[in-house]
């Protein structure tokens, strides 16, 4: 390639913006390679760390925010293994994935949870008195608790229905639609270069059954060594995808006074979303806890209070429920309030700004990559610019 | 360093451990100046690893042969002492005086009497995997490395005495005829075995085998079957004989009583010592308790017969019917006539159970019962016989009476089977024979029947309790449960005891309580002298080869008593013993114990014959190979029997010296990676993933294959090769690059290509390649232009194709692209690492060692070790080259000189020469001598047949042919022939004078012949290299060459050399850091040195050196430098100096000074170039239009100075550096590497990050270059955020001027992405180039320069600071580029060079130079311009009143090129040597006319 065109300004400030965002150790790399060739994940239109660790390192910022790889990259950590200088590439992709969350984020609150504990934790804590607050003051000024009727088994739920489900919906389609934006966002920063995509849109409409198909499998994850990983990240997500499905549209099916008997797909339906949900994030947190495997040597704040979070959600979830079915009225309210309390802050911050974004991110990426490639294979250009530029 | 005078004299003498190409070189230097060299080795040899190698780059010349002569060299200098196999156990003392203890392991063989004849290792049965050729070919145990090692004497690989060996109590050499039978040479087996056991075919039956219980093999799977080996020796050769005495008879007649093992063994041992023995036999039979006690179906007895009539073959007489005592041949009269009596009576009385009904009839004694049967007819005992005990004879005497007619057979034993002391085998063998056992059941009572006899036995159960004395749990009887068993007959077989009752008592002879003969148990010794003792009489019943053992002590102790020697001296190994080392079994493969075939045992129990069939040649040979060889050495002597010198010698042991030294030069090499550890890459289980040592051997000629390239997994022919690089190098282990993989993978990569022809695919996969030294860069173009595939990727795994074994290699091509090749070969550059106990070497030498675990040694004393006095060369202070490696070595040996230049030659002894011998007159008789060069020339020309051609050549009186006419012991060989066959002329046909004359000619001068009186034919290079697929033209041309030798041979004359007395002073031209070492160095061994510096400042470039890579101060160091030539009396210094021209020779230049106007003459001996180079000053990347665009030189010296440079415009935006490499380096015009601007650079960014963290620095690079330690800078520059961005030669960066600053453009070369990086500041790298006055100089000294403009060694790799002119040296940048720590290593080595012609009076001048002769010259002139080194002048003179021109030639400066004899059309001058007859005969001879 000659010198003369299309040249990319190094900005030598880049680095120190990554590295805001967690430990990015990967300056001892000498460009040998050895990572990318010990990934399984790695493809011809989709190649990394060495790319996507080089452009970080050369300040090559737009490049870099236009490169889908990072999101390919499932944190198995071969990389790690096999790196001659011990320079962490999957540590190192961990850290482009925050930035990149980060950058993608129009309003920068994104960045700032990322980048500052306290920030973090503060919102979190935030959302979460704001919940507390806000049920207070409905049982104070809006529904008195009436104490008689909590004492019996008639726990007396219906009169919430109304406005749990507007606050439910409020809170699960905020950050969706935030999602959404963002999702315009990476278009317009990897798909749109200088304004023009130059791929047709059938590419796009013959690859979205990708996108669905890798939000509901997860499958590139079958590709990392450690076969078990998958089985717990899928359980998750479906687990996940499942509790929220049911949140959102199954409210009032699924949240009543009546005691249903246990055969009843009311009540396995979200057992067994449940326990999907608590199998993977045991599975992740007894992982990230023993901190032994190389993939979780190194362990973000928010990657174990994401966990965290969830795990209580479920635990309170399933306490209202045990309570409810055990006949403790009260018992299974205030539980209920800690349920939403801890829900609310999971689905605003984790969703909207959060760790939890990659669920859209990921596929997406893929998604793009694929269409990227079926518009290089559509149009053959003769000197094809390397992707990702 | 001048030692401190006031200290005693320092010892003229230094220790050189390790024997490489390093430690070589120091002790040639040494020994050169007059200082005495011990020369030590861990290994068998001296050479090292360069002693593998095949071809060296980048001159392709064969290792071996350019290090061979240097090997001869130092085995036959007078002042090197080699020491192998021995390592440095403590070193005390100060410097100047350190007193060194050496432990040397035992070589098993004579140094001085083995003559390398190699029929020993001929004769050995033990394979091994052969250390030289990395495990690739087998060696024997017995073993040289490599045929032209140095010392040219085998040693034997000898762990121990096999546990076999060691287990047994005769210590019967098992390993030793295991391993013979595995390779199918039965009878040296038989020899073997009959060495120490006269009775074989008994011990292969009835022994009870400690050797196989203690074979390391039963650990791993099943015990080796050694009996039945051994039996099948005996069964092999069923008329085998026994050695006769090998010495004269004596006068001592010995008497021996009884005629069992160890009677026989005793009287036999005896008889082979001289003395006539005679034994003495109770019984009708002779054998003792073998053939009265053992059943014949276990031991026939015919064989027993046989073995007895050996006995009686060699002489010893054995008498029968004989007993001894009142009834027979009175004791006194065996002491009266004997000289030594040997009691061995055995212990023939049976044990009595002392219970009820003993006496009853049908009831008998084991022993009783078996001589009965063996003596007599077998006659059943009973049809119900019980047999009571559990011993082999109870057993013996169950099978007997089965097969003598019983009908039902049980054994009564009062343990369990476990408890049994009979061989399982055997109990195993009686079960399948029918016969029954009883176990927990001890008699209580016999019980008689109506006839009297006994009827049946009252029994008691029993169980098991606590254990007894014996270590086994005794039986205890189970209250109220006896039973009885009905019987006919009762054979009781609970032991024996010696019939000292009839004997001991009336002889006089003490017993034991336990009615035994008291005997001492080391010597045998009775209370009665010359009486002595042994077997079951002494020690109660046992087994045979204990009987054995007391007739070989007992043959032992009456020897020495005879002799009047101490009888007990040295006797602790006599008998068992267990062996100390441990043999590790991993990896051995599982392969049970071959069966020996047995009778059916349906029908066997019925008859006597024998049980077991014993083994055929077939199971023998695999039952053989299952030996583990534990001792490695077998023992065998077979190398003893072979060795016509007598220089085997297995009594060796570890020896301890003590040296007094001066000095210490540490150079024990590297060791290379083990690619094990990484796993991923299938080293070890892949077969066809080699290491590239490996590869060396495989390329080899010399090699596992002969030469021919060839995969080790299957031996087919590789098509394609992929070399990995940096295995084990470069890493976060190994954060230094191994500095020589990159130019090895690309020489193997050429060679292998020359062997397997263009269409060979060689791809080397690298991450930067490293061609950084002289020649290199050029060298690795030549590769890619035969073809040779550079690939730009690390390649972290391997795979395997399962079916065809080739190997699949995934790498990144461009844009990252995964790809994949298969391979049939795959070669791992193994880096180097320090040598595997280097923890221990620096512990003992005192010496620190750095972070990666190397010798410390500092920048400006580069061979200097931490310690005062020890010194260090080679790979062990860092990873590096050969030249590197014979620089260091020769700079470590300047230093030794220095700091010994006090006691310099007082340890060295003169050489002496035989008085040559006076051939005047003399018919022409000459000796031709052909090599095989391995299979150099043996491979292709048919040396034998060359040979008879040479012997039909007129004059030619005696022709042979050698497999390496170089070696050692070939030139002790051609001195005998030169004085038995009375030549006095030699012609050898081998390889090239260039390298081999001198040795040759040295051999004739030592058989006492004047060394000019020799002639060579290069058959290798001119016949069997350039013809290689033509043997017969090659051979043919051979012929040729040799009958052209030989025709000039014959004609040769004697020449004289003439001697030059050496000035002690040398010159030393250029006043830099290199000129400035050389000089001290000089000087402070004492001799004048003259710097002509063109400057008016010493100091060179290293003036504009202000910091180095590893934090030194080189401004401080050259104000040191600098202070000390000043204030050194014995250094001259020219400054602003020129040379206007220098004359003379080695020993004797004269040279003309022109300084500061004034002119000088200085007269010196020899002459060190050290005149430096210069930065390139580049006209490209605006330098010198715009300020901003500098050199690294020139950003030095603003970074000395502070941070101003850096210094922020004020905005608070930090400044951006970018540094361009490879300016005026790698392009046309200067195809050569810089080699110091990766690291200057790398240095000056981290100076940059130092002073200013915040700058940021971008590196332009084509490859990076930090080889060795500097590597780790090139890593810190990485994480200290220096970023390196790869350009390709193709499109280089552009600089341009914008607004502000400047605008740097490169393609990244990874992402293959141009970027645009906006500088503040633009470094140039700019390369060094050669000086324009190296021209001059060059001519001066009538040295040459490469084409590059820089001064051309002697040699690349061996004489690297040498010339092809002698007395001439060269050092530093003159050579080429280096580092500061490079140049002063080169400046020391000049000097160590220098100072081996220094420190002699006077030196021989070559006598092959040109002669004028006067009658003939016309004084035409011609020659005088022709003449290259202006050697000849014209004289005119008055001669018988007209004018004579005539021409003179100048010793000392001509060369004995011959361009001058060609020219003149007179034969008015000649070359000596090459005269035109001599020439005109080679003609000749070469066209067939007359």
């Amino acid at each position: 390639m000659a010198v003369g065109a299309l040249q990319v300004q190094a900005d030598s400030t880049l680095l120190a913006d990554i590295r805001r965002y967690g430990t990015f150790d990967s300056a001892a790399c000498y460009q040998c390679g050895s990572c990318t060739l010990s990934c399984e994940l790695v493809s011809d239109s989709a190649s990394f760390p060495r790319r996507s660790i080089r452009m970080a390192l050369l300040g090559l910022r737009g490049p870099l925010l236009a490169s889908l790889e990072p999101w390919v990259c499932h944190d198995c950590g071969d990389c790690s293994t096999v790196c001659p200088r011990q320079a962490e590439p999957r540590i190192s992709m961990a850290t482009l994935r925050r930035f990149l969350t980060a950058q993608y984020d129009w309003s920068g609150i994104a960045s700032r949870l990322l980048r500052s504990k306290a920030w973090y934790l503060g919102s979190l804590i935030f959302v979460g008195v704001l919940t507390f607050l806000l049920i207070l003051g409905y049982h104070l000024w809006k529904v008195p608790m009436p104490v008689s009727t909590l004492a019996t088994t008639d726990l007396g739920l219906e009169h919430m229905f109304p406005i749990i489900i507007y606050y439910t919906l409020i809170v699960i389609l905020v950050p969706v639609a935030l999602l959404l934006s963002r999702v315009y966002r990476i278009w317009r920063l990897t798909m749109c270069r200088n304004g023009d995509t130059g791929i047709p849109f059938s590419a796009y409409a013959a690859q979205a059954w990708t996108y669905i198909y890798e939000s509901v499998t997860q499958s590139l994850m079958r590709k990392c060594p450690q076969k078990g990983r998958w089985l717990g990240h899928w359980l998750l997500a479906f687990g996940t995808v499942v509790m929220l499905a049911i949140k959102t549209f199954g409210l009032r099916w699924f949240q009543t006074d009546n005691i249903y008997p246990f055969y009843n797909p009311q009540r396995w339906v979200g057992y067994l979303a449940a326990a999907f949900i608590l199998y993977g994030i045991g599975d992740i947190l007894a992982g990230r806890w023993r901190a032994l495997k190389e993939i979780y040597k190194e362990t973000k704040f928010n990657d174990l209070v994401f966990p965290v979070l969830i795990v209580l959600v479920v635990l309170s979830g399933l306490t209202a429920h045990v309570l409810r079915y055990a006949g403790f009225g009260l018992g299974c309210h205030y539980a209920y309030a800690l349920h939403v309390i801890f829900a609310t802050p999971l689905l605003l911050i984790e969703m909207s700004f959060g760790k939890w974004s990659h669920m859209v991110y990921r596929p997406l990426a893929l998604y793009f990559l694929a269409v990227k490639e079926r518009a290089a294979q559509q149009a053959p250009a003769p000197e094809a610019v390397p992707h990702a530029i | 360093m001048p030692s401190d005078t006031s200290k005693v004299p320092p010892v003229g003498a230094a220790l050189v451990v390790g024997g490489g190409i390093g430690g070589m070189q120091a002790a040639l230097d040494l020994a050169g100046a007059g200082i005495k060299v011990y020369l030590v080795d861990c290994k068998p040899a001296i050479g090292g690893v360069m002693a593998q190698l095949d071809k060296t780059f980048p001159t392709n010349d064969c290792a071996m042969c350019t290090m061979a002569p240097r090997l001869v060299e130092i085995g036959r200098h007078k002042d090197i002492q080699i020491l192998t196999l021995s390592e440095v156990e403590s070193i005390a003392g100060v410097p100047g005086n350190f007193s060194v203890t050496i432990r040397k392991q035992p070589r098993f063989v004579n140094e001085s009497k083995c003559t390398g004849c190699a029929a020993c290792a001929a004769e050995c049965p033990i394979q091994l995997p052969s250390e030289f050729d990395c495990g690739l070919a087998a060696r024997e145990a017995i073993y040289r490395p490599f045929p032209q090692a140095v010392p040219n004497v085998f040693s034997i690989s000898r762990r121990g005495t096999p546990p076999c060996e060691a287990a047994c109590p005769v210590h019967q050499d098992g390993q030793g005829y295991v391993a013979l039978i595995a390779q199918e040479r039965f009878q040296e087996a038989l020899q073997v075995i009959l060495r120490d056991n006269p009775l074989p075919s008994v011990c292969g039956r009835v022994c009870t085998h400690p050797c196989m219980t203690a074979c390391t093999r039963g650990g791993v799977d099943d015990p080796l079957n050694l009996p039945a080996l051994k039996r099948f020796i005996t069964d092999y050769f069923p008329d085998y004989k026994l050695p006769q005495p090998k010495v004269p008879d004596r006068l001592e007649r010995i008497a021996i009583i009884g005629s069992g093992p160890a009677g026989l063994v005793c009287a036999y041992r005896l008889r082979q010592q001289g003395y006539q023995t005679t034994v003495f036999e109770a019984a009708s039979t002779a054998g003792g308790m073998l053939a009265l006690g053992i059943p014949s179906f276990r031991l026939p007895r015919k064989l027993l017969a046989a073995e007895v009539d050996r006995m009686r073959a060699i002489g010893i007489d054995i008498k029968l019917n004989s007993p001894i005592g009142p009834r027979g041949i009175p004791f006194e009269d065996l002491r009266k006539n004997f000289a030594a009596v040997f009691i061995a009576i055995g212990a023939p009385v049976e044990r009595r159970l002392n219970i009820p009904g003993e006496d009853l009839p049908g009831i008998s004694g084991g022993v009783e019962f078996l001589r009965k049967v063996n003596l007599g007819k077998p006659e059943a005992p009973g049809q119900h016989v019980l047999v009571i005990g559990g011993g082999n004879s109870a057993l013996d005497a169950a099978r007997t009476a089965l097969r003598s007619g019983a009908g039902e057979v049980t054994i009564v034993y009062r343990r369990t089977r476990a408890e049994m002391p009979a061989d399982p085998r055997e109990v195993e063998d009686a079960e399948r024979e029918g016969i029954k056992l009883m176990f927990l059941v001890a008699p209580k009572s016999f019980k008689a029947g109506a006839d009297g006899r006994v009827a049946a036995l009252e029994c008691l159960k029993m169980k098991l309790g606590p254990p007894d004395s014996s270590g086994r749990p005794a039986p205890v009887p189970v209250p109220d449960s006896e039973f009885v068993l009905p019987c006919d007959a009762v054979i009781a077989t609970i032991g024996q005891s010696p019939d000292v009752a009839a004997l001991g008592e009336r002889l006089g002879l003490e017993t034991t309580k336990w009615g035994t003969l008291a005997a001492d148990p080391l010597t045998l010794e009775t209370g009665l002298p010359g009486v002595f003792a042994g077997g079951d009489c002494v020690t109660g019943p046992d087994v045979v080869i204990n009987a054995k053992l007391a007739g070989k002590k007992a043959a032992i102790s009456i020897n020495r008593w005879l002799n009047k020697q101490d009888l007990r001296d040295g006797r602790e190994l006599e008998g068992p013993y267990q062996t100390e080392y441990v043999v590790d079994t991993t990896g051995v493969l599982m392969q049970r114990q071959v069966r020996m075939q047995a009778l059916d045992p349906a029908t066997r129990g019925r008859t006597f014959a024998e049980v077991h069939v014993g083994y055929t040649s077939q199971e023998a040979v695999a039952e053989a190979r299952r030996c583990l060889a534990c001792g490695i050495c077998s023992d065998c002597h077979m190398c003893e029997t072979a060795c016509q010198a007598h220089a085997i010698e297995y009594w060796q042991r570890e020896q301890k010296l003590e040296l007094n030294v001066g000095a210490v030069i540490l150079a024990p090499g590297y060791e290379l990676f083990d690619p094990r550890v990484k796993k991923d890459l299938g080293y070890g289980r892949f077969p066809n993933v080699i290491t590239s040592l490996e590869f060396e051997r495989i390329l080899s000629a010399s090699g596992p294959f002969a030469g021919h390239v060839l995969r080790p997994g299957d031996h087919s022919q590789p098509k394609r090769i992929a070399f990995l690089q940096c295995i084990g190098s470069r890493d976060a282990e190994h954060d230094y690059c191994s500095s020589v993989c990159c130019m090895y993978a690309t020489k193997e990569a050429i060679m292998a290509k020359e062997h397997l022809g263009e269409a060979l695919q060689c791809d080397i996969f690298f991450m930067d390649l490293r061609a950084f030294s002289k020649g290199f860069e050029q060298y690795y173009h030549r590769a890619e232009d035969l073809g040779v595939r550079y690939i730009r990727s690390r390649v972290p795994a391997i795979e395997e194709v399962p079916g065809t074994k080739n190997l699949i290699v995934r790498y990144l091509g461009e844009n990252d692209r995964k790809l994949s090749a298969e391979y049939d070969l795959v070669v791992l550059s193994v880096g180097m690492q320090p040598p595997k106990d280097v923890d221990k070497i620096a512990e003992r030498f005192g010496v620190a060692l750095n972070s990666f675990h190397f010798c410390e040694t500092s920048s400006f004393q580069p061979a200097a070790s931490s310690r005062e006095g020890i010194f260090v060369a080679g790979p062990f202070g860092e990873p590096k080259d050969i030249p590197e490696t014979v620089m260091q070595a020769s700079a470590a040996a300047s230093q030794v000189l220095c700091s010994l230049s006090d006691a310099r030659g007082t340890l060295i002894t003169p050489k002496v020469y035989p008085p040559e011998k006076d051939i005047s007159g003399q018919e022409p008789r000459v000796g031709v001598f052909v090599c095989h060069c391995g299979t150099n020339i043996g491979g292709v020309v048919d040396v034998p047949a060359v040979v008879e051609y040479a012997k039909t050549l007129p004059n030619v009186v005696y022709a042979e042919e050698n497999l390496y006419t170089c070696s050692n012991d070939t030139q002790d060989m051609i001195r005998g022939q030169i004085t038995e066959h009375e030549l006095n002329r030699v012609v050898v046909a081998s390889c090239t004078p260039r390298t081999h004359e001198p040795l040759f000619r040295n051999t004739l001068r030592e058989a006492g012949l004047n060394p000019y009186l020799f002639e060579m034919a290069n058959i290798r290079d001119q016949c069997s290299w350039v013809h290689m697929h033509e043997p017969e033209k090659a051979t043919a041309k051979s012929k040729d060459l040799v009958r052209m030798a030989v025709a000039k041979a014959r004609m040769l004359q004697p020449l004289y050399r003439r001697s030059v007395a050496i000035n002690k002073s040398g010159l030393v031209i250029g006043g830099g850091i290199s000129g400035m070492t050389a000089a001290l160095a000089l000087a402070d061994q004492g001799f004048d040195a003259y710097v002509v510096e063109k400057e008016n400042d010493l100091g060179g470039h290293l003036k504009n050196v202000q910091y180095t890579l590893n934090g030194g101060n080189p401004q401080d160091e050259l104000k040191r430098v600098k202070a000390r030539v000043r204030n050194n009396r014995r250094i001259h210094v020219f400054n602003d100096a020129a040379i206007e021209s220098i004359d003379g020779n080695i020993g004797d230049f004269r040279t003309k000074i022109s300084a500061n106007g004034a002119s000088a003459e200085v007269s010196h001996g020899t002459v060190i170039v050290a005149t430096g180079a210069k930065e390139y000053s580049p006209n490209e990347y605006l330098y010198g239009q715009d300020s901003r665009v500098m050199t690294q030189r020139e950003l030095e010296q603003h970074l000395a100075s502070g941070k101003a440079l850096l210094a922020s415009n004020g905005k608070g935006a930090p400044k951006t550096v970018v540094m361009i490499q490879c300016v005026g380096s790698r392009e046309d015009g200067h195809p050569y590497c810089s080699r110091v601007c990766c690291s200057e650079a790398i240095k000056n960014a981290l100076k940059i990050k130092a002073l200013s963290p915040e700058t940021y620095v971008y590196v332009l690079y084509r490859d990076i270059r930090t080889y060795g330690f500097k590597e780790s800078y090139y890593t810190d520059a990485r994480k200290r955020g220096v970023v390196f961005v790869r350009y390709d030669a193709s499109s280089k960066p552009e600089v341009s001027q914008n607004g502000r600053g400047l605008n740097v453009c490169v393609v990244d070369q990874t992402l293959n992405m141009p970027l645009k990086i906006s500088a503040d500041l633009v470094v140039l790298s700019a390369g060094i180039h050669p000086n324009e006055g190296n021209r001059e100089i060059a001519q001066f000294l009538k040295v040459p320069l490469n084409s590059e403009g820089f001064f051309l060694e002697a040699h690349m790799k061996l004489r690297p600071v040498d010339f092809m002119t002698d007395g001439v040296f060269l050092c530093g940048l003159a050579h080429s580029p280096k580092t500061v720590e490079e140049s002063i290593l080169q400046a020391q080595a000049a000097a160590s060079r220098a100072s081996t012609i220094l420190a002699q009076d006077r030196i021989e001048m070559e006598a092959n130079i040109s002669e004028v002769v006067d009658e003939n010259c016309d004084g035409c002139a011609y020659c005088v311009d022709t003449c290259p080194f202006k050697a000849i002048t014209l004289l005119e003179y008055m001669w018988q009143g007209a004018v004579k021109k005539v021409v003179d030639a100048n010793e000392t400066v001509c060369k004995g090129c011959g361009c001058c004899e060609a020219t003149c059309p007179k034969k008015g001058i000649f070359v000596r040597g090459f005269t035109l007859d001599q020439i005109e005969a080679q003609i000749h001879a070469a066209l067939g006319v007359q």
